[in-house]
């Protein structure tokens, strides 16, 4: 049970009860196919309320829309929806998690937010999730936001613009070696980034921005904007030739880089510290690092037989990385939602306010410094790349005392409410579904698995049932889950067992371990 | 009463400001500290979200006749303009704000932005939080750089025995981009200091693994958290608020409504009254986007912006007024700024799209009296998208209050800032004159020759005559104002002293050498390097 819930803790956001069992009883290889399955995005973002946009139906998607109405909504529907794919999915998958692996790998940002536009590039996030790298590279090259966020959409032959071949070669396939001369660095050289630039000159991007009309979010290649001119590349990409392909040169350019091993040890070093470590020693980099790199490369860039090897590996499941991952903000606030099912009990969910409550989501992690829609530079966040300090970037006290307050002071609240509609976990559906919600012992253990990422020592689980009992003897408890069980809804017999439940919460929350997943 | 400070004005011809040294202060800091550190002044940042219009705000009433072609739609009648001088106005509902000018508390700088403006609301406070240029990005914030120099090492060990209080605070959720360090921001964020929030001290046992480092980590975070919501809520306790804080005006509010700014600058206050040691404090207003009905048509006194502007004038008054009956007022200055101004000429819906510069406000009672700059030009015609053009870097004003009032180095705010800034005489009243610009200290018994350099051997000499054996300290800077040799000689009765030979690194031209004594003198030599 302890590595089925550590393999879901990673891959799956704030996995359930329900969940950690299923993963356990398929097996390791049968909890993999289906973390690991690929599976449609999710059906996209909508108008969720009557009040704007008279083009567009209520509950009918904005995403191939015009802006001719008023739009103003379109920017909480996107954000509500993102997380609500997180926060509210049906699915035991590895979905979401990598999405957002991939929105950190090339974090687009920038000046430019058509919604459209934003829409279209988390989907193809989602899309290839545990997709293809080759494919992923060739479709960010020339996706509409992304040629905005390094200007791509201007490198024209006469006036190249390195911004993206860097970045290309930089963060997204090579990664930057040391620097031995003057312009090389090691994997690359200054020759390259103008080489690389030139065969990249071109592509355009359709007048779509808040249009008005039925203008595609599209880009599209210029062929007089290219430059046809022969390319150089210097001899650390093996003094090879671009010669003018035109519309595919850069799919040209894409397998000339990931030819080289770098790029795949690259990649993978960005797999391994998004989901077991941060630090990579020579040790990882031989007996990990390296043969991931090599099943990359022998399956042609599908990404997903690494992910596989990576969650099987015995180094995966090291006592000393349990728990070793300081959640980001998404992990928080998935990980004190999902394992109740959030508040899908309520039925003033409709519409309107599921939308509402998913911005909210996204509101507070804009508070914990994670606002997913504008990473803070190219390099993604800094909990992800900046030596020594990675995951420690999520934490400090202005920063704990917010995420104390998030969750303990509203999501766990009891007057916790969206707009003026007061919601309240679904404490019913998460104690039902343990192991024996009878047993004080069995509540406390079956949730700390679900909800940290180690055993906790004595002291602390004492604690944790005094919050649990309030007082109250231990061998009152069956009778008022019984009585609790039986009646769902009815507030005389609801009370007594969640207003126990909710200090329990509070408390367990409230831990430094909560933190760490 | 003038505050001990140690401060320089101008860094003429960027010559570096002079040593902090007065006889009082003990041997070795001088020597090695650049910055007044038993200082117990604060600063209180206000930020005015949204790009306040500062035209409507400080006008000036000497382009009255063209104002009336470029923004009729919204420019306030002549007769209600509060008059700050004959040719600039303040806006009708800014009365109190403007009663602090009177008495010199109260210093606007007009037209403050940066070259090459960008009116996105994000980018363009980015800009201002983190003192960057326009095309520069930077992921600490100015005020963050600057408390860093002051925290050595923070978030590791503090709080301390010597530093126990947070080196910045503030009001609300967020702690303040203003503050963000090159690690971590430096900034506790308080809601509420009577009433702060304590994290869980369950603890148990860390393993020795990876694991157990992270957990240790977060603990030791949780605990400063703890240490310093402990500290902050005992001064709060402690402290008090002299005068009642107003609610909003009743002539243009419905009754009885606190006015957020005021509840948050008496937060401020309280905590700054019970003894709180921290340097900086934000608050921050939202609103200033006034895109849409920013005044009412025929009564363009009135409307969103007056109501904001109300709540702003009243607020600092108040603010002000309780320091002032504390006894404060000498300890705590004000800045206030916003991303950017707004358009020169109005949108068709009674509001103002985003623009370039517009004013800043300091206040307390070392602000230099008068206004800064010069009036905004009219000119009739002008596009609709044109903006207020700039007249000072707000990186000046930024660095000039570093300066003025931290008593920090120009050479030292190159470094922060940026390497162009030039001083701004903006706060610098309450600092000892005999040390202001580049005079020198007089030290009893010490008698310094003029250098020498050996064109042959490129060695710079000097002749020193000291009052019986002593170190003295030597700085040389370049012509920008930066430190490029440091040293210190023993001196002993009168004798010609090699200070140092030009490092070849170090072009010809002209330096500026400054000595400091032990026991307080210095004075600054220029020294011809060839």
């Amino acid at each position: 049970m302890e590595q089925a819930a550590h393999l879901l803790r990673r891959t799956v956001y704030g996995p359930r009860f329900d969940e950690i069992q299923r993963a356990h009883r398929a097996g390791l290889d049968g909890a993999l196919d289906f973390i690991l399955q690929e599976l449609p995005p999710p059906s996209p973002p909508v108008k969720y309320r009557n009040d704007y946009d008279e083009y567009v139906k209520l509950g009918e998607t904005w995403v191939n829309r015009s802006y001719k109405g008023n739009n103003q909504y379109r920017a909480q529907s996107l954000k509500g929806w993102y997380y609500n794919n997180m926060v509210s999915s049906e699915r035991t998958n590895i979905q979401e998690r990598m999405a957002f692996f991939w929105l950190n790998y090339f974090a687009v940002h920038g000046p430019v937010t058509d919604h459209r536009a934003m829409y279209r590039t988390l989907k193809l996030y989602q899309e290839q999730a545990v997709g293809n790298l080759r494919t992923m590279l060739q479709k960010i090259t020339v996706e509409p936001r992304m040629l905005f966020c390094l200007d791509g959409h201007t490198n024209d032959k006469r006036n190249p613009n390195e911004n993206f071949a860097r970045e290309l070669m930089e963060l997204y396939t090579l990664g930057k070696g040391p620097a031995v001369g003057t312009g090389d660095y090691t994997t690359y050289t200054e020759q390259d980034v103008a080489a690389l630039a030139r065969a990249l000159t071109g592509w355009r991007n359709k007048d779509f921005l808040y249009s008005d009309d039925d203008t595609p979010v599209e880009s599209y290649f210029d062929a007089n904007a290219h430059d046809t001119g022969t390319k150089q590349l210097s001899n650390r990409l093996g003094n090879k030739v671009i010669q003018n392909s035109g519309a595919n040169e850069y799919k040209e350019i894409i397998d000339i880089l990931l030819s080289y091993k770098a790029a795949a040890l690259h990649f993978c070093k960005r797999l391994y510290r998004y989901f077991v470590y941060y630090e990579i020693d020579d040790e990882v980099m031989t007996h990990v690092i390296h043969p991931l790199a090599d099943t990359l490369r022998a399956n042609n860039f599908e990404i997903k037989p690494v992910l596989r090897q990576l969650l099987s590996s015995e180094h995966f499941y090291q006592e000393t990385y349990r728990g070793a991952i300081i959640k980001n903000p998404h992990d928080f606030i998935t990980s004190v939602l999902r394992p109740f099912k959030e508040f899908e009990h309520e039925p003033v969910l409709g519409l309107q306010r599921r939308y509402e409550l998913g911005d909210q989501y996204a509101n507070y992690c804009r508070d914990l410094q994670l606002q997913f829609l504008e990473p803070p530079t190219i390099s993604g966040w800094k909990a992800y790349y900046d030596a020594p300090q990675y995951y420690r970037h999520w934490l400090s006290p202005a920063l704990m005392q917010a995420r104390d307050k998030i969750a303990i002071g509203f999501l766990l609240d009891e007057d916790f409410h969206i707009k003026s509609d007061r919601i309240d976990v679904n404490y019913y559906g998460y104690l039902k579904g343990l192991s024996d919600p009878h047993s004080v012992d069995k509540v406390i253990k079956d949730t700390v698995l679900v909800f940290l990422p180690r055993p906790l020592a004595d002291n602390q689980l004492n604690y944790l049932k005094g919050k649990l009992l309030q007082g109250a003897m231990e061998m009152e408890w069956p009778a008022l889950v019984t009585a609790y069980l039986a009646n769902p809804g009815v507030k005389e017999f609801a009370r007594p067992v969640d207003d126990r439940l909710r200090p329990f919460f509070h408390a367990l929350v409230g831990l430094a371990e909560f933190q760490l997943q | 009463m003038k505050r001990r400070n140690f401060l320089q004005t101008a860094a003429a011809f960027s010559i570096p400001a002079l040593f902090p040294v007065t006889g009082t202060r003990a041997g070795a800091s001088r020597f090695t500290s650049m910055i007044n550190p038993d200082s117990d002044r604060i600063l209180v940042i206000v930020h005015l979200f949204g790009g306040n219009d500062g035209l409507n705000t400080l006008i000036p009433i000497d382009q009255y006749d063209d104002l009336q072609v470029v923004r009729k739609e919204i420019l306030i009648d002549e007769g209600k303009i509060l008059k700050l001088t004959d040719d600039l106005g303040i806006h009708p509902e800014m009365k109190d704000m403007k009663n602090l000018f009177d008495d010199g508390k109260l210093r606007p700088i007009q037209s403050v932005h940066y070259p090459n403006h960008n009116r996105s609301h994000f980018r363009s406070t980015d800009i201002y939080t983190t003192g960057s240029g326009s095309s520069e990005f930077l992921t600490s914030g100015w005020m963050g750089r600057y408390l860093e120099t002051q925290y050595a090492g923070y978030p590791v060990n503090y709080p301390s025995s010597a530093q126990p209080h947070p080196p910045a605070i503030s009001i609300g959720d967020v702690a303040h981009p203003t503050c963000e360090g090159t690690k971590i921001n430096l900034s506790q964020t308080v809601l509420d200091p009577n009433n702060t929030r304590t994290l869980s001290n369950m603890m148990a046992a860390a393993p020795g693994d990876k694991y157990g480092d992270e957990l240790s980590f977060i603990r030791t975070t949780m605990k400063q958290t703890n240490d310093y919501n402990t500290v902050i809520k005992s001064a709060a306790d402690k402290g008090r608020n002299a005068v009642t804080y107003r609610y909003r005006d009743d002539r243009i509010y419905p009754q009885n409504q606190h006015n957020p700014l005021a509840e948050q600058l008496k937060k401020v206050a309280r905590m700054i009254s019970g003894g709180l040691q921290t340097k900086v404090y934000t608050v921050y207003m939202n609103g200033f986007d006034t895109h849409a009905g920013q005044v009412i048509e025929g009564n363009e006194h009135t409307g969103t912006h007056a109501m904001l502007l109300s709540d702003v004038s009243r607020a600092i008054a108040d603010f002000q007024a309780d320091m002032k009956a504390q006894g404060l007022e000498e300890r705590v200055l004000g800045m206030t700024f916003s991303e950017f101004g707004r358009r020169i000429r109005p949108n068709a819906s009674f509001g103002t799209d985003h623009g370039t510069a517009g004013p800043m406000f300091l206040f307390g009672s070392c602000v230099n009296g008068g206004i800064l700059g010069d009036n905004v030009k009219i000119d009739r015609n002008i596009g609709q998208g044109d903006g207020v053009p700039m007249q000072f870097d707000f990186r000046d004003v930024y660095g000039s209050i570093l300066v003025d009032w931290f008593d920090v180095r120009s050479y030292e705010v190159k470094n922060l800032l940026y390497d162009n800034f030039t001083y701004l005489p903006i706060a610098n009243t309450c600092n000892e004159e005999e040390t202001a610009g580049t005079t020198d200290k007089e030290d009893e018994g010490w008698v310094f020759g003029e250098p020498r350099t050996n064109t042959s051997t490129n060695e710079v000499s000097l002749q020193v005559t000291s009052p019986g054996a002593n170190n003295l300290r030597y700085t040389l800077f370049d012509g920008r104002g930066r430190m490029v040799l440091a040293n210190q000689i023993s001196v002993d009765g009168t004798a010609d002293h090699v200070l140092f030979k030009r490092p070849n690194r170090l072009p010809a031209g002209t330096y500026v050498l400054r000595l400091a004594t032990e026991s307080g003198g210095n004075l600054t030599r220029k020294v011809v390097l060839n």
